[in-house]
C-alpha cells in the first residue's frame, strides 16, 4: 500500500488538542443549527430500525462467518431486498392504516425484482457495449476500470436515444432494442458477468470490520432511498417541474422538447419510461446515478488512490449518508447523481491516461484515453453545462504532469478567462458582485497563455505532444455535444454561441411588453 | 520550486497593480437573482460570503433544509488534514489563522436557533438580549456565547469590509486566488506521495475554486467534490491511529444521525414523522388507490381543479411557485412560471386595478392562476423584497371579483356569526386569520 507515501506528521500534544477542541465545536454547532436530528430519533417508528438492525446483524454473521468476509454481488442483491423489504413492510404492518391484502404485499415484491432485474440488464448491457468500445475498438488490451465500460455504454444509448427521439421513432421495440442489443451481440461476455455473481467482488483480499458495516450500512440506504421511487410522483420541486416532468413530455410525446439546456440524462429515463410503461421508472433511474456514483467511488478510491477497500467503504457510506445525497436520491430526485458519475468515470479513465503517458505511451492508448475522457465530458456537459469546470481541471492536471506547475497555472489561468469572457459567472447573477472581471479577464488570460508559452518553449516536444491531447479531448467533447447544439439552432435560429448552448426557454414567451401589447389589442 | 513561487507573486501582483488602477464601478443590484440564488451564497459583504462559505454550507447558515446538508465530517477533518500535513511551524501558523478568520467571519456574521427556531442574528443586540432574558439550555447558551465573542471580532472587519466592498467590489477575486495559492502551495511543498494523489490533491483544489466562484453555494452544482473529498478523508486513516479514532467516532456518529432522519423523514419546518416512505407512496403500493390518489394524498383537494385544467388543451396557466407542473398536461406550451412574482408584480404596478389585471391576463390566454402560499418563506433577502411582491400577489388575489378559487390544501380557522369556529380550505392571510396548515398550493380560475 502506499502508507508510507503519505504525508501525516507526528502531531503535537497541542495539534492533538486544537484538533479534538475544533471537532466538539463543530460538532456542538452543527447540532443546535439542525433541530431535525433529535426530532429524527423521536419521531422514528421504533420497529423499522429493529427489523433493519436485525437484517444488518444476520448479514454482518452471514458475511463474517459464512463467506468469510468475502461478497458476491449475489449477497449484496440479497442484503438490497430485505432491508428493502423488511422495512417496507414493518411500516405498512405497523404503523400505516392502509388496507393490504396478500397478493399486494406479493404485488409489490414482484415489481420490485421485476425493477431490479431491469436496471442489473440495463448495467449488464452498457457494460458490455462499453467493454466492447474501449477492449475492442479504442484500447485493444488495456485495462480500465468497470465503471467506465458501464458509463461509456450509457453514453452510446444516450446518443442513440438522442437520434430516435429527434427522428420520431421512438417505440418500446426500438428502445427496447438499442437498451438490449449488446447482450445477445456479447453473450459470452455477458454469460461470464452473470455466472460470476455469486463469486467475491474485486481482489481476493477478505474485507475488514469497517469495511462490512460501511457496505451493510450503504446497502441499508440504498434500499431506504430505493423504497420513495416506487411512486408515481416524485416530490422534490425541481423533479416536478423539471427533471422527472421533462422525460415524462418526452416520452408522451415521443419527441425531442423544445426548449430546455441540454438533458442527456433525461434521454434515458426517458427511454425505460418508454419501454416499462410506468413513471416509477423515471425516478428509479434518477436514483439510480447513485449507485453509479458509489461503484465509480469505490474504483477511484482502491484503483486510484490505492486506499484499502474497508477505508474506501467508510468513504462511500459517508458520502451516501450525506442528507443532501440521500434527498438527491429520494426526493428531488433530479440528474446530479448521474452527472457526477459521469465526471467520476471522466476523472477514472483521466487519470489512466495521466498512468499512461508516465509509464508506457503509444499513440494508440494515447488517444484512445483521451477520446474517452472527451466523450464522457462532453455527454456530461450534456448533462449539465457546470461540467465544463471538471472538464478543464482535468486538462490542467494533464498539463500540471506534462510540463510542471508552469502548465497548471497557464490552463488554470486561461480557464479563469474562458469562464469569465463566456459569461458562466453570469448565470448565477455574480457578476455584479465583481468589478473586477472586465480587467480580471484580460489579465488572466494574458498570464496563462504567457505561462503556457513559456513552458512549451522550455520543453517544446512535451508542450506540443500535451496540447495535441487538449485538442484530441476538445474535439471528442464537442463531437458528442454538437447535436444538442443543432437541436438549440433549429429552434432558436440564432447562431449567439451562448444561446447554442443554453438553448431557449420552454413555455410561453412573455414579458411585460407582450402582454401589454396584447391587451391593447384585445381593447381595440 | 523558487520559479513557481516567482511566478505566482509575479501574477499575485499584477493583479494587485491592475486592481489599483481600475476605477470601481458599481453595478445595479440584480434582484432577481438575490431572491433566488444568491439566497444560498449569503448577503454579507462580498469577500465574506466567498470565505465563509465552507462553514455556513455546513451550519444552514445560508439556506435551510435537508437537500442543502453535507454533514459535519469534512468540515470536521479537511482543514486538520492541511494543519497535519505540514511540517513547517511558520505554515501552521499561517494556516491556523486562515481557519480562524473562516470561522470569525462565519459566525460573526450570522446568526444562532434560540428555543422557538427564530433566528437571532449576531448583530450585537440579539443574541446578548436573549440570553439575559434567560436563553435556552446551558450548552446552547455555551454556543451562543461564542458567537457573542467572534461577533465583537467581526463586528470592526465586517464595518471596514463594507466601505471597500459595497454591492460590488475588486478585490474578492483576488483575495480567493491569494488563498487558492496558499492552498496550493502548501499542499504541493509539503507533498511525497505517489504522483496520481498529488494529481489528485491539484484537481481538488481547482475543482474547489471554480466551484467557490461560480456555483453561487448551490451543493449541488458541485457535487463531484464530496465523493473525492470524503476519500481524502478516509485516506488519512490508514497512517494515523489517533485520526483513525477521531474518524470512526465522528463518522459514526454521523452515519447514526443521519439513519434517523431519514428513517423518520421528519420535514423541515413539519415536526411530522412520516416512515421509511410517506402514507400515499405505501397506500399507492399496497392498496387498491391509483395515481390521483398519490396526488391527492400530496395536494388535499387538488384533483377537480387538476381534471379541470386538463380537459383544456390550449389555455395557459400563470404559476407561481408550486410543485404541481408535473400534474398538468403539455404543461411545457401551457403554463408560464413567475417563479418569484416579477411579471405579477409588474402587472399590477402597472394596471393598478385588479379587474385591469385580470382583463390583461385573459387577453393573453391565461385562464388559471395557481400559486404557493407559502412562497415567501424562501425569501432571505435583507429588504425582504420578495415578501412584499408575494404580499402584493395576495392582496390581489383577494376578494377579486374576477376570480374564482377552484381548491387549496390551506386550512384556515374561520368564525361563524355566532362566533363557533371551524376548519376551512381557503386561501386567507392576514394577522387575524388561525392557520392551521399553510398548504402547498391555491389554484384560481379567471371568469
Amino acid at each position: 500500500m502506499t502508507s508510507t507515501k503519505l504525508e501525516l506528521h507526528k502531531t503535537s500534544l497541542v495539534l492533538k488538542i486544537i484538533a479534538v477542541l475544533w471537532m466538539v465545536w463543530v460538532f456542538l454547532d452543527y447540532w443546535f443549527k439542525h433541530p431535525l436530528y433529535p426530532l429524527g430519533v423521536t419521531n422514528t417508528f421504533m420497529a423499522i430500525p429493529l427489523m433493519h438492525m436485525m437484517i444488518g446483524v444476520i448479514a454482518y454473521i452471514v458475511i463474517d462467518q459464512v463467506s468469510y468476509r468475502r461478497i458476491s454481488w449475489l449477497t449484496c442483491i440479497g442484503m438490497f431486498l430485505a432491508f428493502l423489504w423488511g422495512g417496507t413492510l414493518v411500516n405498512l404492518l405497523l404503523y400505516s392504516p392502509v388496507d393490504y391484502s396478500f397478493m399486494s404485499i406479493l404485488s409489490y415484491i414482484g415489481r420490485t425484482i421485476l425493477f431490479a432485474i431491469f436496471l442489473a440488464l440495463l448495467t449488464l448491457s452498457a457494460k458490455q457495449l462499453g467493454g466492447f468500445i474501449v477492449n475492442g475498438v479504442l484500447l485493444p488490451g488495456f485495462n480500465i476500470a468497470t465503471s467506465v465500460h458501464i458509463a461509456l455504454g450509457l453514453c452510446c444509448f444516450m446518443i442513440l436515444i438522442f437520434i430516435i427521439l429527434a427522428f420520431h421513432v421512438f417505440h418500446p421495440v426500438v428502445i427496447g432494442l438499442i437498451l438490449f442489443f449488446p447482450i445477445p451481440l456479447f453473450y459470452k461476455n455477458t454469460w461470464e458477468d452473470i455466472s460470476r455473481l455469486h463469486k467475491p467482488i474485486g481482489a481476493s483480499d477478505r474485507l475488514s470490520i469497517i469495511g462490512i458495516v460501511s457496505l451493510i450500512l450503504i446497502i441499508l440506504m440504498n434500499a431506504m432511498t430505493f423504497a420513495h421511487t416506487l411512486s408515481p410522483f416524485p416530490v422534490g420541486f425541481d423533479a416536478q417541474n423539471y427533471y422527472i416532468n421533462l422525460p415524462k413530455l418526452m416520452t408522451e410525446a415521443g419527441m425531442l422538447q423544445k426548449g430546455y439546456q441540454p438533458y442527456n440524462w433525461s434521454l434515458l429515463q426517458s427511454a425505460a419510461y418508454g419501454l416499462v410503461g410506468r413513471v416509477e421508472m423515471l425516478l428509479i433511474l434518477s436514483w439510480f446515478g447513485l449507485i453509479l456514483v458509489q461503484w465509480c467511488t469505490y474504483e477511484v478510491g482502491t484503483r486510484l488512490m490505492k486506499i484499502p477497500r474497508g477505508l474506501v467503504l467508510l468513504g462511500v457510506a459517508l458520502f451516501t449518508y450525506m442528507p443532501s445525497v440521500t434527498t438527491q436520491a429520494s426526493q428531488e430526485l433530479k440528474v446530479d447523481l448521474g452527472l457526477t458519475f459521469m465526471l467520476l468515470a471522466m476523472v477514472l479513465s483521466g487519470f489512466a491516461l495521466l498512468k499512461n503517458l508516465r509509464e508506457r505511451p503509444t499513440r494508440q492508448s494515447m488517444v484512445g484515453l483521451a477520446v474517452i475522457v472527451g466523450v464522457l465530458g462532453g455527454i456530461a456537459l450534456g448533462i449539465k453545462l457546470t461540467a465544463v469546470i471538471a472538464l478543464f481541471a482535468f486538462i490542467a492536471i494533464l498539463w500540471y504532469q506534462g510540463l510542471g506547475r508552469l502548465g497548471f497555472l497557464g490552463v488554470f489561468f486561461i480557464s479563469m478567462a474562458i469562464v469569465f469572457f463566456a459569461q458562466l459567472d453570469t448565470r448565477a447573477g455574480l457578476r455584479v458582485y465583481h468589478s473586477s472581471v472586465s480587467w480580471l479577464q484580460v489579465v488572466a488570460l494574458f498570464i496563462g497563455i504567457g505561462c503556457l508559452f513559456y513552458a512549451i518553449k522550455e520543453h517544446t516536444r512535451k508542450g506540443l505532444k500535451l496540447l495535441y491531447l487538449s485538442v484530441v479531448i476538445a474535439m471528442s467533447c464537442s463531437i458528442v455535444f454538437v447535436p444538442w447544439m443543432i437541436k438549440n439552432y433549429t429552434e432558436i435560429k440564432n447562431p449567439s454561441f451562448i444561446q447554442l448552448l443554453n438553448g431557449t426557454n420552454h413555455g410561453p414567451v412573455m414579458n411585460m411588453k407582450v402582454i401589454d401589447r396584447n391587451y391593447k389589442k384585445s381593447k381595440e | 520550486m523558487k520559479q513557481v513561487i516567482k511566478y505566482g507573486l509575479l501574477s499575485f501582483l499584477l493583479l494587485m497593480v491592475a486592481t489599483l488602477a481600475t476605477t470601481a464601478q458599481k453595478k445595479d443590484k440584480q434582484q432577481n437573482f438575490e431572491e433566488e440564488i444568491i439566497r444560498y451564497l449569503g448577503y454579507e459583504e462580498i469577500p465574506v460570503r466567498y470565505i465563509s462559505l465552507p462553514y455556513d454550507a455546513t451550519m444552514y447558515h445560508n439556506v435551510e433544509g435537508n437537500f442543502m446538508d453535507i454533514g459535519f465530517v469534512l468540515l470536521m477533518f479537511i482543514p486538520l488534514i492541511f494543519l497535519w500535513r505540514t511540517r513547517s511551524r511558520i505554515w501552521r501558523i499561517v494556516l491556523f489563522t486562515m481557519l480562524g478568520l473562516m470561522w470569525i467571519f462565519s459566525l460573526g456574521s450570522s446568526h444562532v436557533l434560540a428555543k422557538t427556531g427564530e433566528k437571532l442574528f449576531n448583530d450585537g443586540e440579539m443574541i446578548p438580549s436573549y440570553l439575559a432574558g434567560g436563553g435556552g439550555n446551558f450548552l446552547a447558551d455555551l454556543v451562543s456565547r461564542v458567537y457573542v465573542f467572534a461577533g465583537a471580532i467581526y463586528a470592526p472587519i465586517g464595518s471596514l469590509l463594507a466601505t471597500i466592498t459595497d454591492s460590488g467590489d475588486h478585490i474578492t477575486y483576488v483575495l480567493l486566488l491569494g488563498i487558492l495559492y496558499i492552498l496550493y502551495f502548501v499542499y504541493s511543498k509539503f507533498s511525497q506521495q505517489a504522483a496520481g494523489n498529488y494529481l489528485l490533491g491539484a484537481l481538488l483544489l481547482f475543482y474547489c475554486f471554480f466551484m467557490l466562484i461560480l456555483s453561487a453555494g448551490i451543493i449541488w452544482y458541485g457535487f463531484l467534490l464530496f465523493p473525492l473529498l470524503y476519500l481524502e478523508v478516509t485516506r488519512y486513516a490508514q497512517v494515523s491511529k489517533f485520526y483513525k479514532s477521531l474518524l470512526l467516532g465522528a463518522g459514526g456518529l454521523f452515519i447514526v444521525m443521519s439513519y434517523f432522519l431519514k428513517v423518520s423523514n421528519t420535514k423541515y419546518r413539519n415536526d411530522i414523522a412520516m416512515g421509511t416512505v410517506q402514507p400515499p407512496v405505501l397506500a399507492y403500493n399496497f392498496s387498491e388507490s391509483g395515481e390521483s390518489d398519490v396526488y391527492e394524498g400530496y395536494f388535499k383537494n387538488i384533483g377537480p381543479a387538476i381534471e379541470k385544467i386538463n380537459a383544456e388543451d390550449s389555455t395557459l396557466i400563470f404559476q407561481s411557485g408550486t410543485f404541481t407542473t408535473f400534474l398538468i398536461r403539455n404543461n411545457s406550451e401551457r403554463v408560464f412560471k413567475d417563479g418569484i412574482l416579477n411579471m405579477h408584480s409588474q402587472m399590477v404596478d402597472r394596471y393598478k386595478r385588479k379587474s385591469v389585471v385580470n382583463e390583461a391576463m385573459k387577453a393573453n390566454g391565461f385562464k388559471y392562476i395557481v400559486v404557493s402560499p407559502v412562497l415567501h418563506i424562501m425569501d432571505q433577502t435583507p429588504d425582504k423584497s420578495l415578501t412584499k411582491k408575494f404580499q402584493k400577489m395576495v392582496s390581489y388575489l383577494h376578494d377579486n371579483a374576477g376570480l374564482q378559487l377552484l381548491a387549496t390544501d390551506r386550512l384556515v380557522q374561520v368564525a361563524d356569526e355566532n362566533g363557533n369556529s371551524s376548519n376551512e380550505y381557503d386561501f386567507l392571510f392576514g394577522p387575524d386569520v388561525q392557520v392551521v396548515q399553510n398548504g402547498s398550493y391555491a389554484i384560481f380560475e379567471l371568469l
